[in-house]
Parts: structure tokens; sequence; C-alpha cells
């Protein structure tokens, strides 16, 4: 499998020339950019639903040899959907998923050896909902090994690729670039467009990173709001399913259509589901699209009134696209609602985010990304949280504490990987006389075999930082740091403070993963240096230790070091606990002013 | 050997009576050289709860009807396989169940407890680590008061006050099945993550006899309140002992674990065992001229059947549990009115209970007080009976011991001797049930708790039947016939022949008539008795007649000659003729008090004739 995936990577041509816009949208196709589209387009008709189903799968396996973004995918074929109008919010959005959540029947292996391409005999409760209100699967995808990295080099299927390598689009470059981990096979997925949604997950920030390298909105809401069951846990105090779509308003859609409380979660929020007749009606969606931003549409009242749902305002400011369908011109004004919204709000430049190694392009786009604020209403102050210097150390003490537990589970006895291990010595047993020696023998060689390095290398920090004799000064005084920094942020979000926080989303550009490709490597032998790595996460576990909403917004296109090519970049907002509102429309904000507006990137597409 | 090594160790505290039989009864030992230590014994006592789903799943939990016919691992939900994304949810009625064992034991309930994962690898502990709490349990404090016997047929105690350092909550494991196979075993989860409450004491238990009265009261009170059925024999509840020899103004002696005692004698055998080993250890120490020797801590296993224990491991290679929050569950907070409403769903406190059945107008003995609330079920069953009783006839002095003489001998006695018990075990005699997951605020939990209060008190009429299908005869039946007894309006035999008859039990050369002991539970005891003729006769009269017709009989002339030879036990012979002549009808108390009048009358009669 993994010889097939160097195969193809070499193999991999650029397939188009250069559009000669310069926002990013180098692809025409006519299949719709994103699910607001989509719904628009589909109206109700199951035949539109399901043909439109079909191309998306068609356009995931023409990807796929390039982009190995994908464990288990849908067949065309397969795919005969349920009869009768589609109804749903989100019927008919193609949806993909990290292998990290369960879903009945398909690959749910967190990419790792030791489950062995498992597959549960469930489905976790966000991808539930999603399919649900209608979403259809396209497949499972790719990521770091139960999402620890910010590569996706770390996975049992290989590396993933990021689509907008320049070496896939144009004959000039070579360059084969990471699409950020752990959810990397998701954010190259709607990146590439064989998927308009995709669940990942965001531990110290495996959803809004890939998202920044990838160019597409990856959405971590408030720890609580959307559950984790199903999902195989990493560190279950911070892991936080996340949404990565195409545009502001269809992150939201997702949100509103997968959050709320979860009786088999005891740890989400309380508050009670969305009800469907609070959300806009596929019809609405369609009129909105059509109306210019800003002009009032008329939607089913319970929608306008709609206390909870987060997307109804944010589909009406959507930003139009070049090739979609809106009544818009692309230098339309900012639409009231936004401006409305975002007046007055204070936003918080963080002074911890400012590092010495931040590239000149990423400062530029992150002042940018204030002025644009600021134009829009808000009130851009400098603020300070030291507690934040603390956040990545606290954070690499308490991830593998709590996956060195988590992972305690996989021992070869009820589901995936049993390795036997090596013939039983004499006289093994344990005191009472009873023969442990095969069980540890099984229990040391399946987990020897199942698990990657950069697992292993976390269980054993997880398992030493508990232990008797560390875990005052590592476990304890990380869960201190943590405390202080939730403190000093709840201080920062509280009276007087500020609304919203704007930083990068990544400290660096992607990196070069061609070695790792051409070698078919996984599993991290080609990662010379799994520090460099740890620092990919330093602008995103803040949100993560403080349960703090969080997103990144795709704003422009940066060069690659001199050479012509150019890659996505994102901001980061952060927003209070529970205040996804503010934070979606600030997105709203950014994604209305920037020239990068998450164009398709779909070299692979059919030609008509 | 074995009587040898006992006799060496001499009960001396001061105070306190030796006990014949277990030399360590007394809890003080008298090692060589004269130097005295002190027995303490802590307990660690594990008790599923009953409820009928798990700690932390929806299966069915050990006890329930559906687990009663589950085969292996039937009753598994997916968080109790440990399958990869599955989550834990808090079982609120675990929770109401461990807030009542705290009060009913006078702990004290914590508003925030948290529940921690304790890492340990084995094939019955799927997902690596059991869920309990450690830091922070969800009840401190309390304490339970003993009656330690103390005579030869244990009528007589002595009370001891135990002191409890916590109650905690936590899951059960699966269980292994070693085959022959030496490469394979087998796993049934069936048990795993059934809610258990582990109750800690202080080491203020002073010997085995001690261990064993605390085990045989926390099975009373925990069955009173319906918590746990407190079946040591099927595992329901199982008990670490915690044993060190301190020496008389020296400093705590090192104590040795033994894990996973299966019955109320092999905990006090283990005590025993242990305590010997370790005395033996010191003097033996003692005899090197090592007077700082310390028994080395560890954890032991003992077996019941050759009575040795056996090292599981020590201080050295303990195992590092590396304990750590459960992140997948938030802290549980219990608010006022939940343990408010804890505290209604309890029965009477089971010693103030057993003070209530010796005092007036009950007037029990102690002894049979315990066994009356030892029984599980037994103080209900007896409280009904004896109203029922009463509802035959003004109150007596005796008429409570009555009822409970009938209820022992003739109840428990028999379903004793068939192995069962008034209460099925695990039918749960304990409230409602439900899952809950809303733990955001104390207000869900109280709103909830008020509901099943509510629900709990509509749905347990006092009519209902609750005791064992096995005792076919109600606690109105037993009170009516014990009242009738206590009476005189018939005699023992009837009265044993009713409660035979209801048992469905044949007599003497009959075969049992099933549809004859139908009528009787149908028709109730009082027709019973007079359908069958079995009232006594105590009209003065009749029974005059029926006496002096037993002096005149040839047969009387024996007995009548001892009489007069002033032999007095005659009397008793001659009343028999006497019940005998009424053809088993004559009250005999009314006999005997006639009858002496009779008799002299008789003896004149000869005399002067």
């Amino acid at each position: 499998m993994r010889a097939a995936v160097i195969a193809r990577c070499r193999g991999a041509a650029p397939l188009a020339a250069r559009s000669a816009r310069d926002d990013g949208c180098r692809f025409v196709s006519s299949l719709p950019n994103d699910a607001c589209e989509l719904i628009a387009t589909v109206g109700e008709s199951e035949q539109a639903a399901g043909d439109m189903f079909r191309r998306f799968v068609r356009r995931a396996r023409a990807a796929e040899p390039s982009l190995n973004a994908y464990v288990d995918l849908a067949k065309e074929e397969e795919e005969d959907g349920p009869t009768g109008p589609v109804t749903g919010l989100l019927g008919g959005v193609p949806l993909g998923a990290k292998a990290s959540f369960c879903v009945e029947g398909t690959v749910s292996d967190a990419c790792s050896d030791v489950l062995d391409r498992y597959r549960p005999p469930y489905t976790a409760t966000a991808p539930a909902r999603l399919l649900e209100s209608g979403c259809r699967l396209v497949g499972k995808h790719n990521q770091d090994e139960f999402a620890m990295g910010a590569a996706n080099l770390y996975s049992a299927a290989g590396p993933a690729v990021n689509p907008h390598s320049p070496g896939l689009l144009d004959a000039r470059h070579k360059a084969i670039l990471t699409p950020g981990g752990s959810s990397g096979g998701s954010a190259a997925a709607v990146a590439a467009g064989s998927c308009l949604v995709a669940l990942g997950s965001d531990t110290g920030g495996s959803v809004r990173l890939p998202a920044a390298y990838c160019g597409v909105v990856g959405l971590k809401p408030t720890y609580g709001r959307l559950s984790r069951h199903g999902l195989i846990a990493f560190a279950s105090s911070l892991d936080t399913p996340g949404v990565l779509a195409r545009c502001v308003a269809d992150a939201a859609l997702a949100l509103d259509a997968a959050a709320g409380t979860d009786p088999l979660d005891d740890t989400t929020v309380r508050q009670s589901r969305i009800a469907p007749e609070a959300l806009p009606t596929r019809a609405d969606i369609a009129r909105m699209l059509d109306s210019p931003a800003g002009q009032p549409v008329s939607v089913s009242s319970a929608a306008a009134a709609a206390p909870g749902a987060f997307s109804p305002a944010l589909v009406h400011a959507r930003r139009p696209t070049a090739a979609g369908r809106s009544a818009a011109g692309p230098d339309a004004p900012l639409p009231e609602g936004l401006r409305a919204a975002i007046a007055g709000k204070r936003v918080g430049i963080l002074a911890e985010c400012h590092v010495a190694e931040l590239p000149e392009a990423a400062l530029r786009s992150w002042q940018e990304g204030a002025r644009w604020l600021e134009d829009a209403g808000a009130v851009v102050v400098p603020v300070s949280v030291p507690e934040v210097r603390t956040a990545l150390p606290a954070y690499y003490v308490l991830a593998p504490a709590e996956a060195a537990s988590n992972l305690s589970r996989f021992d070869g006895v009820r589901y995936g990987l049993r390795a036997e291990g090596a013939a039983p010595a004499e006289g093994e047993g344990d005191a009472a006389g009873r023969s442990t020696g095969g069980l540890e023998r099984m229990y040391t060689a399946t987990r020897s075999e199942g698990f990657g390095p950069e697992v292993q290398r976390r269980i054993l920090a997880g398992n030493f930082v508990l232990s008797a004799e560390a875990k005052s000064s590592y476990y304890d005084a990380a869960v201190a740091a943590r405390r202080a920094l939730r403190l000093a942020m709840e201080g920062l979000f509280g009276q007087g403070g500020v609304d919203l926080v704007l930083t990068p989303t990544a400290p660096d550009m992607p990196a070069d993963i061609t070695a790792a490709v051409k070698a078919g490597q996984s599993s991290g032998a080609a990662v010379a240096d799994p520090l460099a790595q740890y620092l990919g996460d330093v602008m995103t576990v803040a949100a993560n230790l403080a349960d703090l909403p969080a997103v990144s917004v795709p704003v422009g296109m940066t060069e690659l070091s001199g050479s012509g090519a150019s890659l996505p970049t994102g901001l980061q907002l952060m927003a209070a606990r529970q205040d996804e509102r503010t934070l979606l429309h600030a997105a709203a904000v950014l994604e209305w002013y920037a020239p990068f507006a998450t164009r398709a990137v779909w070299p692979w597409d059919e030609r008509a | 050997m074995r009587g040898a090594a006992r006799a060496a160790v001499r009960a001396v505290r001061p105070g306190v009576a030796p006990v014949r039989g277990a030399a360590s009864a007394s809890g003080v030992l008298e090692g060589s050289g004269g130097r005295i230590w002190d027995l303490c014994v802590g307990l660690e006592v594990h008790a599923q709860i009953l409820s009928s789903s798990k700690l932390f799943s929806g299966a069915p939990s050990a006890g329930s009807t559906e687990a009663a016919w589950a085969g292996p691992n039937d009753c598994v939900a997916l968080f109790d396989a440990a399958l990869p994304g599955a989550l834990p949810v808090v079982n609120r009625h675990c929770v109401l169940q461990a807030v009542r064992a705290g009060l009913m034991l006078g702990g004290e309930v914590q508003p925030v407890s948290v529940f921690e994962r304790k890492h340990y690898f084995y094939a019955d502990l799927p997902s690596g680590y059991q869920i309990t709490q450690n830091r922070m349990p969800i009840v401190r404090g309390g304490q339970l008061t003993l009656e330690v016997p103390t005579g030869k047929k244990g009528r007589d105690f002595r009370r001891e006050v135990v002191r409890l350092d916590r109650i905690q909550l936590e899951q059960d494991s699966g269980k292994s099945s070693h085959t022959l196979d030496p490469e394979r075993s087998l796993v049934d989860l069936g048990r795993a993550g059934v809610a258990l409450i582990e109750v800690v004491t202080f080491p203020d238990l002073t010997s085995a006899e001690s261990a064993a009265a605390f085990l045989r009261k926390m099975q009373a009170v925990l069955r009173h309140g319906g918590v746990c059925d407190g079946n040591m024999e099927l595992g329901s509840m199982r008990c670490d002992v915690n044993v060190s020899l301190t020496e008389r103004g020296g400093e705590a002696g090192e104590r040795v674990e033994m894990k996973n005692l299966a019955s109320v004698r092999a905990v006090a055998r283990a005590v025993e065992h242990e305590a010997q080993r370790q005395l033996e250890m010191l003097d033996a120490a003692a005899g090197r001229g090592d007077t700082v020797f310390r028994v080395p801590r560890e954890t032991r296993s003992f077996d019941m059947g050759s009575g040795q224990s056996a090292r599981l491991r020590g201080k050295e290679d303990a195992p590092d549990y590396r304990f750590l929050p459960d992140p997948d569950l938030a802290p549980l907070r219990v608010g006022k009115a939940f343990v408010d409403r804890a505290r209604a769903t309890l029965p009477e406190d089971l010693d103030a209970l057993r003070q209530r059945l010796t005092e007036a107008p009950i007037g029990l003995s102690e002894y049979d007080a315990g066994v009356i609330v030892g029984a599980p079920g037994g103080a209900r069953f007896f409280e009904q009976a004896l109203l029922a009783a009463r509802s035959l006839q003004p109150e007596t002095a005796s008429l409570g011991k009555t009822v409970c003489g009938w209820l022992t001998t003739e109840v428990l006695g028999r379903l004793n001797d068939a192995g069962a018990a008034l209460i099925d075990t695990g039918a749960g005699s304990a409230g409602g049930e439900g899952q809950v997951a809303f733990r955001e605020s104390d207000a869900g939990w109280d709103a909830e708790a008020e509901a099943e209060a509510a629900s709990a008190s509509a749905a347990s009429p006092a009519a209902a039947r609750w005791w064992s299908d096995k005792c076919p005869i109600s606690p109105e039946q037993l009170g009516h016939v014990a009242g009738l007894v206590d009476a005189g309006e018939i005699s023992g035999a009837a009265g044993k022949r009713v409660v035979a008859l209801l048992f469905g039990e044949a007599r003497r050369g009959q075969a049992a008539d099933a549809a004859e002991a139908a009528a009787a539970r149908a028709s109730g005891v009082v027709a019973t008795v007079d359908r069958l003729g079995l009232r006594q006769v105590s009209d003065d009269a009749l029974v005059r007649a029926w006496c002096e017709a037993a002096v005149k009989d040839p047969s009387a002339a024996a007995a009548l000659d001892k009489l007069a030879k002033g032999r007095d036990r005659a009397m008793g012979a001659l009343v028999g003729m006497a019940i005998k002549q009424s053809g088993g009808k004559a009250n005999p108390s009314r006999v005997a008090q006639l009858m002496p009048e009779v008799a002299a009358a008789a003896l004149e009669a000869r005399a002067s004739g």
C-alpha cells in the first residue's frame, strides 16, 4: 500500500495552467465551491444530490494518488442514497471524517497499526448528527497516529500531502509539502474539494494548524460543545472535535447541526440541541445566496430569531465566491450584519505570539488582519498573558499523561492487532502461581509492534510524568500551569477585557516532505527532530488548555521563501468560552476582507 | 502443630475477658521475652451496589434480573469492553446508593468528589485502568458499632465502635478464567464496570472476632438499606484485610495486606493466621537479638483450604498505579437537596431498630433482636407479623417474644435449611433507577432526586408482597399463628401444624396436600384453625370435666400414687392425660391450673374411700 503511494506521488504531474487571478482560484469547476452553494444548487432534488455526491467521490478518487488523504473511501456505485426529497439542512453535502471518529463499518483506526484497520460497531455522535442532517460520507481521512503529530507524517497509512504543494500544481516546482497535522487528511481533502465539510479533532491545534497550511477554515469550538463520544481519545481533557470547511458559514452550519448536549458524553456543555426549525431552510439558504449581501432576505421567522444558532446570519453574510453563485460582486461592502456584530468589540493582539521565529510574511498578514477588524469597527488593543509562555510545556506534559492512560486499552485482548510475541520462558508466572507470562508477552509484543515511534515516545513520557517519583514536579506542575492559564484567560476575556484575540495560526510555513513521500515513509522515521514539530502547536495550545473556542481563517497567499510558489496563510481568532457567536462573526469579517477566500484547488477534476 | 502454635499466643489484655478457643480474640499477644503486642486490623470492604445498570454504562449490573439470565459477556456495553471512543456516564442511582450507604454509616457526604484512574494491565481490566476514587472520595468518616460475641453460644457480646476512614465509589473488574491451556485464558466482562463501594476502616479492629463481627454488621447494614445483598460467597461483597502488630508503647508496626477474602470465616482465619505469622517472625528476630526488626510490608494471599498465606508482592515491587483524575468525568457534585432526598429513602437506623425491639412493648432479648435485624428483611417481616398478631388480641408482655420465636424457628429456620432467605438477593429493594448525564448544576440532580423519591414512595404500597417466593407464609399469617398461640387459643403443636400446612409440607404418614395448603393460604390462619378444629378449649367447666375424667381413669392410678408420695412431677403426667381426654383440645395452661385441685380432691377421696 505504501509503495503504491510512492508511485502515485512520483507520477503526479501538474495538471493545469495557473489561473490569472491572484486569489488562489486556480481551477474552475462546475461543482459547487462550498456547502452553501451545494445546498442552493441541489435544492430538494434527490437525483441532483446523488449525482453531485458521485462527482465528489470521483474527484476524491482522482486526487487520492497525489494526496493520500483518505484511509477509506466510498465507491461511486455504492451510493444510492435515500429516496424522496432532500430536506435535511445539510442534505447532499459530501462529508469526510478523520479516522479517529468511529463510523459504523468504516475504517476508524486513528491511523494506527495497533487498531489494524478497525471497523467499529457504532457511530460517534458528531458524525452521526451530521449524517442525520443529510451529509453523505465520502470517506475517512488520513491523520497522524492517534492525532499525535503536526505534519501527518506519523501515520500507518503514510503521509498525506498538501494540495497546495507547488510540486503538484506547477511544473516549475518540485516541493511536496505537508498538509499539517494531525487532521492533515481532512484539511487536504477539504482544500482539494473532495469533500466540503470534514470533522477533525483538535487537541493542541490539530484542526487549526492543517487548516492554515491548506487554506481552509478550521474551527475548534469550546470544549464540550461537540460530543467526544466515539472519538478515539488522545488526551480527553483537551480533545475537541472540530470542523474543517471551505467557508465560515459552512463551519457554522455544521456546528449548528452537530452541537448540543450528548447524554453519552459527560463533559458536553449543558446546552440543548438547536431545533431544526430554528435553522434556515434549504430554500432560505438559496434565497440568501441569491440576494446581495446586506440586503434583507425573508427567511423563516424561527431561523431569523434563533437564539442558539450561529449559521443564519453567517450564511447571509457569506463572502461571494468568484466562481460560485452570488448576486454580490467581489468588491461589495462589508455586510451590515457583520459590521454590527463586530463594531465596538475589543480585539487583543497577544504579545506572547510575537515570537522571533515568525516569518515576515506571517507578521504582515497578522497586521493586515488587525486592520480589517478595525475597519469593521472593532477596537484593537495590545494584550499580554505571560502564562501563555508555559502553555506549550504544560501541554507536552498533560497530553502525553492522558494519552498514556487512554492508550492503555490497546492491549490486543479484544480488538485490533494481537502479536503473540516470543515463546514463553521457563518458570514464568506471578506470585500466586498463575501464568501471566503469556499475557504480558502478548501485551509487550502487541504494543511494541502496533504503536508508532511518536506514540511510543508519548506513552513513555506520559507514564513517566504520572509516576510516583515524577508526578509532583511534572504532572502536578503542569496542572497548576494550566489552571493559571485558565484564570489568566478568564481575566483577559472578563469584564473590561477583550472579546477576541488575534494571532497567527502557525509559527512557520508547511515543511517540505518530498523525501518522506518519495521514501513512502510513515511512522516518523522521516522526522529528524520531533521537538521541532512540537513547536508547531505554539500558537494554538493555549485555546485547548483554557477550553476556548478558536478558529483559523485563511487570509492570503504567502510566497514560499523566494521560490515563486505561494502558500496559504491563516490567522487564528480566539474568544471567550461559549462565545462562538462573536468568534464566527469576526472570522467572517476576516474572510470577507481576505484576498484568499478559500478557493478551489482541484486540478484532479474531470475535464468536461 | 497448629494448635501448638496457637497455644503460644496468650490473651493478656487487662479488663478484657479472655475468650476460649481463639487465643488472638482479645487482640493482645504475648511474644517471647514477655513483649506485649497489640493486634491492629483494618478492613477494606468491597460491596457491589444493587442497581439495574452498571456504574458508567447502561449494561445490566450484577444482581439485576437481566444479569441473572445472562451468559458470559452478555451484559457488556461499548464502554465496558473499552471500545475505542466509548465514554463513561455516571449512573445516578449508583451515586444515590453510595450516598445512602454513607448516611447509614454516619459518614459525611462530600459535596465534590473526583473519579480517578488507577492503572494496571490485566486481561479482565479492559481499559487498562480502574475508575475509582482516590484523593477525594464521596464519603469521609463514619463509624460502625459492632456486637462481638464473647460467650460460647454467641448469646453474650461486647460492643465495639470502629471508625471508618472513607467510602469510595468504583468499578468492579471482569473475571478471568484460567483454562488447562497455559497459553489461553477466558475473560468474562459481565462484571466489568459493576458499581462497588469500598468502605475503608481505620485499624481499630483488635481481633479476628472483631473483624468477623464487623463484616457481619456491615452485611446487615447494607442489606437493611438495600445497598448490597452482602453475599460474600457469591462475591457481591469482598474484603481485604490489613494486619499489623504494634508493641505496647512502641511505634505502629508495618502492615501486611491480605487480598480478596471471600467469607467471614476466611477473614477471621486470615487475621489469626497473619497475627501468628508476624508474632513468630518478631519472636524469631528477638531470638537473634534483633529487637528493632520490622515485619516487611507486603501483600499476601490467603488460602482458606490450607489455612496458609503466600506472598504476592512486597513494598519494593508494589505497583505504581499512576493515579490520574479521569478527564472523561467531571467532578461529581452532590448537593444538599440530593443528600436530603437520599436520607428520606433510608429505613430506620439498624441500631435504633434493634434497640427498639428490646424495649417495651416488644421486649425481645438482645440476642433475639440481633437475629431479627441480622436477617435480611427480618425486621420488616417481624414488625408486620407483630402488627397482625396484635390485631387478634390485646397486647401481652409475651407477644413480641412469641412472634419472634415463631419467626426464627419456624420461618427463618426453614428458609435457612433450604438455603433461602426472606429476601431474594439481587431483586433490589432499592428505589428507582436512572442514568444521568447532567452535572453542570446541582439543580438538575436535586430535581431528579425529588422526582425519584416521589415515584419510589408511590411505588411501594405496604400491602404488596416484598418477601421471597421461597417463603410461602406471609407476615400476617405468621402473626396470626403466633397471636393465637400466645393467647392460648391454639396449642403450640397446632400452630406448628398450620405453619407446616402453609409451607405445603407433608404430615407424618401422609402425602402433602397441595389443595389443602392452597386453601389454607387463601382462607387465612383463623379460618384454617377453625376448619381443622384446632382451637383450644379454656372453659373451666369443660376443662375440669376432662381433668376429672383423667384422674378417674385407671391408668392414672400410678401417677396418683407418686403424687401421694410427694413426687410433684407426676402432675405433668396427669395434665397430659387430661389433654388426651379432651382429644387435644384442652388448653394446657388451664389444665395445669385446674389439675392440682382435681388431683388433690381425687387423692382425698381415695384416702377417705
